[in-house]
């Protein structure tokens, strides 16, 4: 039982696993170097060696990250951790220690926090935003939860986007995510990522395309662009981004990223009308 | 190029200002997860993580 993943450019090799259901498994692809070598263990012994030390961070709710280790919790198991990911120094080794029968091992929150810890090594930065592949060129709209992103891919599908599992039609745009987007530095630009990890529309693919444009997204009454700049920009990303809040050094680097990103690419806030207009103004602009 | 063309091309002085940029702690800490229809921030490990709830993305 194994099987490889591809998320953000980033390939887990899993072993001892049978294949994913759900939205996970539009990720699996049939053979891919490993960046990471995941393996399961379901005797759900605690793992040899050390485990103490206090936590570097404690999300106050469902994991904890430790130095070594990143803790699984679920009100429905109790007070210990019901999966537990050992991690070797340079990510590169995996080991889940499942304490529960039939759960799926990478399924919320590890596959996405493992995917944001390899990829502050990587140039890459994880968003909280709808990816709208349009023309072949990568459109990204950021925004918390209630700023629109839902309703920006609604909007799209509007356009002709496929929704979830339609093929979509020639010179469609590509809906990559309702959520989560993934961003990275790859040979001289800008490469924006589907996610597994959707929102209420249920759109995720692992599409990719050369990321041409981020908005900031604002419902107002009428369309309009303004462009954001330096630290403006960045902070905007900030507060949409996952950050590793426990390591400095991965906050440096994150802020490092965004810098980079922001310079290459434009931001602007978009503010934006409930309707088909949104779309017709986003291509024009982005056409500018 | 004298003091004049040089004090011309000076940007104005402009003072420091901070600028409160609103986080959310419990979406920036994958700290839970939106409803519980399939997998990810909106999946179907919600039904274990147990900490759901509804919002608009």
């Amino acid at each position: 039982m194994s099987y490889s993943l591809r998320i953000g450019g980033i390939c887990l090799a899993v072993d001892g696993a049978p294949a994913p259901r759900g939205p996970l498994a539009k990720f699996v692809v049939a053979d891919c170097a490993p960046d990471v070598k995941v393996r399961l263990r379901r005797d759900g012994a605690r793992p040899a060696g050390e485990l103490a030390g206090p936590p570097l961070f404690d999300s106050g709710a469902v994991w904890k990250r430790f130095d070594d280790r990143i803790e699984c919790y679920s009100q429905l198991f109790g007070e210990q951790p019901y999966k537990t990911a050992i991690l070797s120094p340079d990510l590169s080794e995996v080991e889940i220690v499942m304490r529960v029968e039939g759960l799926e091992p990478l399924e919320f929150p590890l596959d996405e926090l493992l995917i944001n810890a390899l990829l502050t090594e990587r140039f890459g930065v994880e968003l909280h935003a709808c990816g709208v592949i349009d023309r072949g060129n990568g459109l990204l709209f950021l925004g918390n939860s209630g700023d629109g992103k839902t309703t920006t891919a609604r909007l799209w599908m509007s356009a002709g986007a496929p929704a979830l599992g339609r093929a979509p039609g020639a010179g469609a745009p590509t809906l990559v995510s309702d959520d989560r987007v993934i961003v990275r530095a790859e040979n001289g630009e800008w490469t924006m990522y589907g996610t597994p990890w959707h929102g209420e529309a249920e759109i995720c693919s692992p599409a990719s395309a050369p990321l041409r444009r981020i908005y900031v997204l604002d419902k107002a009454a009428r369309n309009s662009a303004a462009p954001l700049c330096g630290a403006e920009a960045v902070a905007r990303l900030f507060a949409c981004a996952f950050p590793p809040f426990h390591a400095a050094r991965g906050i440096d680097g994150l802020l490092g990223t965004l810098s980079d990103l922001v310079a290459d690419v434009p931001v602007a806030r978009l503010s934006f009308v409930n309707d088909a207009s949104a779309v017709a103004f986003v291509r024009e602009e982005a056409a500018a | 190029m004298n003091q004049t063309e040089n004090e011309k091309k000076k940007k104005a002085y402009l003072k420091p200002t901070v600028t409160r940029f609103p986080l959310r702690p419990e979406e920036a800490v994958l700290g839970f997860c939106k409803s519980s229809s399939s997998a990810g921030p909106s999946g179907g490990s919600c039904q274990v993580v147990g900490f759901c709830r509804t919002a608009g993305s």
